[in-house]
């Protein structure tokens, strides 16, 4: 037998393969004609899920001031040092719409990112979030912001609290704009999405809390970042699967 | 059966389609009107369902007989899919490619299913069901020889696929069997190219392994 023959017998002994039987196309039209399937196109709904993200981030800003009368934004904004917090403001932007982008995007195919990017983005946002806030941290110099500083919970728990809130919005929106659209590598999508979310808890803070000590910044600003990742990893693939 | 002789290499393996297609030769996409079906179907137009059907059913079909090889897991796999793309029609991105989406929808579905009988443990493999689905293959060969020496060679082809790795076994069928380029295949796989050469390489492995233990060679067989 030469090789021209044996090439050619497995493709064609594949091709084959008798179509689907007649009865299974009743069968599955009757079945889609029962299944409700939602109208509103992928883009669309991810645009809304855009416009959500700052609302998200907003509306438990706007409760911490209604309770407590805390400012939306950092007490030392106007005395940090301007080059530092630029550079941070810009990094933080950085990962939560990058992280963001990576794992919602339908991409040209429809198929969202590679696995690859969807398991770097799940894995990095923490590790970068955590290096950023722990080994650069932002300190004003000036003597009231150290005082405002100074009558914060130790360990962040109202900061806790707003990341939770922050987080849990983020990511219902994200589960919401992706639900049924991830054919490909669900589990990382979750993962990356959750960390999505963590990175907008994360970014929240940034901009709103001005603590610098170490147990304030790991349990209610880092733990927050790697927490949701795990929640998105666990809970979300089974409403973005398809 | 010709016994195998070392020397000698098998050209299937060596100089095959999917060789091509790795080496980075062209593949044109065939045009086809699925696409704009598809779209059709995206923006609610239920009565494009049963020209998408027409247009998809043989090949998912027969992707879905390819990865379950049991004709009636094949029939649940492919009901589920179609149920799939259907509650997920307005997910379908505008001028992607409907049969690459449908694939990855497919494998999603029979992912699923493998997840659940693995839980179960039930057995994945029956060779009863695939040598009865082999043996329904229509013949277009010359004669009753040649026809019996492809029924061999694919029921060696079929075992060897049914024990390797779900992985190797779908990167395999997209590129070998299905004719994707290695950029689709990559894509319905959700990795890189790389990756998917890779395991279609180990699958095509694993089918030399088995050829060359049933003593195929290309001296005959």
């Amino acid at each position: 037998m030469t090789s021209e023959r044996i090439e050619e017998i497995l493709p064609r002994g594949f091709e084959d393969e008798p179509g689907p039987p007649e009865e299974l196309y009743a069968r599955v039209a009757a079945m889609i004609e029962r299944a409700p399937a939602p109208g509103m196109p992928l883009r669309r709904r991810l645009s809304l899920v855009a416009a959500a993200l700052p609302c998200a981030m907003m509306i438990p800003l706007v409760g911490h001031y209604v309770i407590s009368g805390r400012s939306l934004f950092r007490l030392d904004m106007g005395s940090l040092p301007p080059r530092q917090f630029a550079l941070e403001l810009l990094l933080m932007a950085g990962l939560t719409i990058g992280a963001t982008a990576l794992s919602a995007r339908p991409g040209r195919r429809g198929l969202g990112s590679t696995a690859w990017a969807l398991a770097l983005t799940a894995i990095a946002v923490s590790p970068v979030y955590a290096v950023v806030s722990l080994l650069w941290p932002l300190r004003s110099q000036d003597p009231e912001a150290l005082a405002a500083a100074a009558h914060l919970h130790p360990w962040g728990l109202p900061c806790l609290a707003i990341a939770a809130v922050v987080g849990m919005l983020a990511l219902g929106a994200f589960a919401w704009g992706l639900r049924h659209a991830a054919p490909v590598s669900a589990g990382l999508r979750g993962a990356a999405l959750g960390a999505a979310a963590g990175a907008w808890a994360g970014f929240t803070l940034f901009v709103h809390c001005p603590a610098s000590s170490l147990l304030h910044v790991v349990v209610s600003h880092v733990v927050p970042v790697a927490v949701f990742t795990l929640i998105g990893a666990i809970a979300v693939p089974q409403f973005v699967r398809l | 059966m010709v016994a195998y002789s070392p020397n000698q290499t098998l050209p299937i393996l060596s100089a095959g389609p999917l060789e091509r297609v790795m080496a980075g030769a062209s593949v044109d996409p065939p045009v086809l009107p699925l696409d704009a079906i598809m779209q059709r179907y995206a923006r609610g137009e239920a009565a494009a369902f049963s020209e998408l059907y027409r247009a998809l059913a043989p090949r998912l079909h027969r992707f879905c007989l390819r990865l379950s090889r049991r004709r009636s897991e094949a029939d649940d796999v492919f009901q589920d899919a179609l149920l799939r793309l259907h509650r997920a029609r307005a997910s379908y991105v505008l001028g992607a490619s409907a049969l690459q989406w449908a694939f990855a929808i497919t494998r999603s579905a029979y992912l699923d299913r493998l997840r659940r009988q693995r839980r179960r443990h039930e057995s994945l493999f029956a060779a009863e069901d695939a040598d009865r689905l082999l043996s329904s293959r229509k013949s277009h060969r010359e004669t009753p020889e040649s026809d019996a020496r492809a029924r061999d060679m694919l029921a060696i082809v079929d075992r060897a696929l049914a024990f390797m790795s779900e992985k190797n076994r779908t990167a395999y069928v997209l590129l070998w069997e299905e004719g994707l380029s290695l950029q689709d295949a990559a894509a319905v796989l959700g990795t890189t190219c790389d990756v998917a050469k890779q395991r279609a390489h180990r699958a095509l492995d694993q089918i030399r392994t088995a050829l060359r233990g049933a003593g195929w060679d290309e001296g005959g067989a």
